[in-house]
């Protein structure tokens, strides 16, 4: 009998969204188990028993806990490899491991240039402070040189691996969802190749069922 | 065919992939990258590698770049050959991730930017900055007594088996335990201290050692 996989977390939060995005390309049923960011749920002993980082989501698949989402989505492509949307190409290892090296970026270069654009513009304020301009405009600079990257490579390949979509697009869905709403989308918008991959995978299905609870912030 | 690395024996993301190659017995081939000089963010270099950073692979036609995918590449390419780096069961190789994971997320760019402050900046003759440093060291001071914790309970990070994701640790570590005058983060925690002298003792990071330091 197989369990049913435990994903600790919140629909707001970009990692969590990251995963849940995963299982549902992979038409994997799961249980999001609710963690209380706002009373700090997830800095204190029980839950630092799961991820001694404190940090959300976890996974729990029966007596597997794994924490950070990009070991997770991993977990589940490859657990699952035979159902659902193929995300890492597991039947070439060439084709795998081009998929490996847009994983790494978005790891490397893309998420810490977005990742603080949208602290600023989302959490900052929670916490009563206003936008930090200083670490906006530095990292959106870095941001565009990535973008430029993207921009030619998306130029000659419908996806990031090539013509085939993967675990590597589905990666940045979240941060640049909530990007998409900051004063700083045009310099995704501008980039028309870009553009154009950012609205075929911010359409696939498995995203929008878990981008509706994504509404961080919002009223 | 020799694999051809691109980049500098004394880089930690060129040492993280050639660590591998050794520990698989890959032959390779290493092709001088002029980092001092800036080869790296030439037009040339920018084919090869559009972000303009070291190591690139070329294997035949193969090309790749970002470490940690190289790593991962050769660890399942030359999984019969060596030991093995990337665990056997599903959940084994999850952990292995998980742990990769943490190095690129938690611990690299403490890591990184401590070694920036302390040996990179006062070699280009600029100053650094006293007050970060401390942040930083506070910041990795509380990461390694997580590993510290993690090491009590396990031989090696994802299991009882050296792993890429001990590998991948090998680099940074060395540069904040040498050049960057850091040890004692490493030698003040028990079982952190222990792993280190096991995976920093293998024969081929000593090797790579010889030929970079």
């Amino acid at each position: 009998m197989t369990t049913l996989i435990k994903l600790y977390g919140a629909p707001v939060s970009t990692c969590t969204a990251r995963v849940m995005t995963c299982l549902h390309e992979k038409a994997v049923d799961f249980a999001l188990v609710p963690v209380d960011l706002f009373s700090c749920e997830h800095k204190q002993p029980p839950f630092l028993a799961k991820n001694p980082f404190g940090q959300i989501p976890v996974l729990e698949d029966g007596d597997l806990t794994l924490f950070e989402s990009r070991a997770m989505t991993a977990y589940v492509a490859e657990k699952f490899k035979e159902a659902g949307t193929d995300l890492i190409r597991h039947h070439d290892l060439k084709e795998a491991a081009l998929v490996k090296v847009w994983i790494e970026v978005e790891s490397q270069q893309f998420h810490p240039a977005i990742a603080p654009i949208v602290y600023e513009y989302f959490v900052a304020p929670i916490q009563g402070k206003s936008p930090d301009q200083g670490v906006i405009d530095a990292n959106l600079e870095k941001l565009s040189k990535v973008l430029d990257v993207y921009e030619a490579k998306l130029s000659s390949a419908k996806y990031l691996a090539g013509d085939f979509y993967s675990l590597a697009d589905l990666h940045h869905l979240p941060y640049t969802y909530y990007f998409m709403k900051t004063p700083c989308a045009s310099i995704i918008s501008e980039r028309a190749h870009v553009k154009a991959w950012w609205e075929d995978i911010s359409s696939r299905p498995a995203f929008k069922k878990v981008s509706e609870g994504m509404n961080f912030g919002e009223k | 065919m020799v694999v051809k690395v691109y980049g500098s024996v004394k880089a930690a993301c060129p040492q993280r992939v050639l660590a591998c190659l050794l520990e698989k017995g890959v032959e390779f081939e290493i092709v001088q990258v002029d980092l001092d000089e800036g080869e790296h963010k030439r037009p040339e270099f920018l084919l090869r590698q559009p972000f303009g950073q070291v190591p690139v692979i070329e294997d035949g036609d193969f090309k790749l770049f970002e470490s940690r995918a190289i790593i991962r590449y050769y660890a399942a390419k030359y999984v019969n050959q060596g030991p093995n780096l990337l665990g056997n069961t599903l959940e084994e190789k999850a952990l292995v991730d998980q742990w990769l994971e943490v190095e690129a997320h938690n611990l690299n760019d403490l890591a990184f930017n401590l070694v920036l402050q302390l040996v990179i900046l006062p070699r280009m003759g600029q100053r650094s900055d006293t007050a970060l440093v401390h942040n930083l060291e506070q910041k990795l001071e509380a990461v390694l007594n997580i590993y510290e914790q993690r090491l009590s309970k396990s031989n090696y990070l994802a299991g009882d088996s050296f792993t890429l994701a001990d590998l991948s640790h090998l680099p940074a570590l060395r540069y904040l335990m040498n050049e960057a005058g850091m040890a004692h983060l490493v030698t003040q925690r028990k079982h952190v201290n222990a792993w280190w002298d096991k995976i920093s003792s293998r024969p081929a990071w000593k090797k790579l050692a010889s030929l970079a330091h």
